[in-house]
């Protein structure tokens, strides 16, 4: 995705921050080139840039048990819409139509699919309303938030399945939406209408100008589900596709404009979750700790959430904040059964 | 300074505003929320309008917050009904309306209950024959040229129709369905 943004520019941090992970990039490459290669082979699609970060990432072992997962091999998973009925009601709904279903291990409005007839984006009950396909590590981000019924921005919204999520959460809250394509935002706008979702104001801009647009320290609580390399996508077919070094760099261009935005955005005490769809600490927690460097007033903060694990803050020795290990949970296909995703909370003193 | 311009153009661009919709407006909206029963909604929601098709059509909205004058959204609230203008003037509802009322738990008192097995060929696109009608109640002068609300056997609202007759039988001619959602790919 292309990032026409005129938000804040990247500044001396992000050249600094992005100037020591080059370095430490060519270092890693030096050390890791054979194995990397070797790994590179087996997987044709796998940059070798790749490999080396997924080798110093989980070990040896650890990378070749990432890299074997596949689709089959994720939970899939939907979000019950309570705005409209019960995780019980629809259960027993769904499991006479002949799905098999258990609860989602860390949220009492998700259910994992184990078995479906058809497919669950074509059953009456979707079309009524009553849930939303989402990923089961994906569907943690907002309780991560814990979203208050006051002012609420989500910055990069998409179709709006977190965002819908949010109203869910805060049925009161003024949700107010941001995406740079207008073909996602006709997706929410059918999304919003079949979950009866009616609190969600949304504007289809590039996200790095909302402070203009809301003003500076205006909101409660901000989402930033972040543009990514996505690589928690990797067990999927869609998934697998080389990523260079510069990619992953390009990718955090984005990511600290839009994060450094979503700073901005926060009120005093308001919460921050940045998430992305990938398991690259560049892209979290590395990046993190350069808008933590740039911004002040920030802190990280431990997220109300089970499962996961911690964040990663002993990577590639990157000056990465120690305190972001316990406000980040990771979500590994490989450990936990469910795409790859981060999520890392912090809040505005 | 782009940004600012942005915005500006943001503003420039009145024709796409959500605005408050005047007395004028809101006289058939009101007649429609009559008809099906669903005037509550307005005791929740703030209606909005927005001119759609080069003001060829007015769109309706319910939203839970009114939109800043200053602010063109993409989205706001829900997109309930349509009026559309020149000769044969007339409104009506959207998939929206009902999923708002259902999410309320407002019964419609305009309506037509159909079977199980009708419901699931219903929002694939198909009409519903005379048999597998269960129960039908229309609504009075008010709803004079409306669809009824087409509910499953557990009555969730799944679309509109409208009572048509085809070689002596009633059959309920499919308007509009929850289908849509999949079938507009988007």
């Amino acid at each position: 995705m292309s990032h026409g943004g005129r938000g804040p520019a990247p500044d001396k941090t992000l050249a600094s921050g992005l100037t020591i992970l080059r370095e430490k990039y060519r270092h890693l490459l030096e050390a890791r080139r054979r194995g990397a290669e070797e790994l590179a082979r087996t997987y044709p699609w796998l940059h070798v840039h790749q490999a080396a970060r997924y080798i110093e990432l989980f070990g040896e072992r650890g990378a070749r048990r990432f890299l074997t997962v596949t689709d089959s091999q994720v939970a899939k998973s939907i979000r019950v819409n309570t705005l409209k009925t019960t995780l019980s009601t629809l259960r027993r709904r769904l499991e006479r139509r002949g799905f098999r279903l258990r609860d989602h291990p860390y949220l009492s409005y998700g259910l994992i699919v184990e078995e479906a007839p058809y497919s669950p984006g074509a059953s009456l009950e979707y079309l009524v309303g009553y849930y939303t396909i989402q990923g089961p590590a994906s569907m943690m981000a907002v309780p991560a938030m814990e979203p208050v019924d006051g002012d609420v921005v989500d910055l990069c919204a998409g179709a709006g399945v977190k965002t819908t999520q949010i109203a869910q959460h805060s049925p009161d809250a003024r949700i107010t939406a941001f995406d740079i394509s207008r073909r996602k935002l006709a997706a929410l706008k059918n999304n919003a209408s079949r979950l009866g979702v009616d609190n969600i104001i949304a504007y289809n801009m590039d996200a790095t100008n909302s402070v203009e647009l809301l003003g500076r320290m205006s909101q409660d609580n901000v989402l930033l589900d972040a543009p990514c390399s996505g690589e928690g996508l990797l067990p999927f077919q869609k998934g697998r596709w080389p990523r260079s070094f510069e990619d992953i760099i390009s990718r955090m261009l984005v990511q600290y404009r839009l994060a450094v935005t979503a700073a901005r955005l926060l009120r005093k005490g308001g919460t921050l979750v940045y998430s992305t769809c990938t398991v690259s600490v560049e892209e979290n927690e590395y990046l993190l700790s350069l808008v933590l460097r740039a911004e002040a007033g920030l802190e990280p903060e431990k997220p109300p959430i089970r499962g996961g694990s911690e964040g990663i803050t002993d990577y590639l020795d990157l000056p990465i904040d120690e305190r972001l290990r316990g406000a980040c949970r990771r979500f590994f296909p490989h450990i936990h059964g469910t795409e790859g995703f981060t999520i890392c909370r912090l809040r505005r003193r | 300074m782009q940004a600012a311009e942005e915005i500006e153009a943001m503003k420039r661009a009145r024709s796409h505003m959500y605005r408050r919709c005047s007395r004028r407006e809101m006289q058939p909206f009101e007649q429609l929320l009559e008809c099906y029963g669903y005037t509550r909604l307005t005791a929740r929601l703030h209606p909005l309008c927005r001119e759609e098709s080069q003001g060829s059509s007015l769109g309706y909205f319910l939203a839970r917050h009114r939109v800043a004058a200053r602010h063109t959204p993409y989205v706001a609230g829900v997109h309930v009904a349509i009026l559309r203008r020149g000769r044969s003037r007339h409104i009506l509802p959207t998939l929206g309306l009902i999923s708002l009322a259902h999410r309320y738990g407002l019964q419609p008192q305009h309506y037509v209950v159909v079977k199980q097995d009708a419901a699931i060929h219903f929002i694939y696109g198909r009409d519903v024959a005379e048999a597998s009608i269960v129960r039908m109640q229309r609504g009075e002068g008010r709803c004079k040229g409306l669809p009824l609300v087409v509910l499953d056997e557990f009555w969730e609202p799944i679309g509109y129709g409208t009572p048509a007759r085809r070689a002596d039988e009633l059959l309920i001619r499919n308007v509009l369905d929850a289908g849509w959602y999949l079938r507009s790919g988007v």
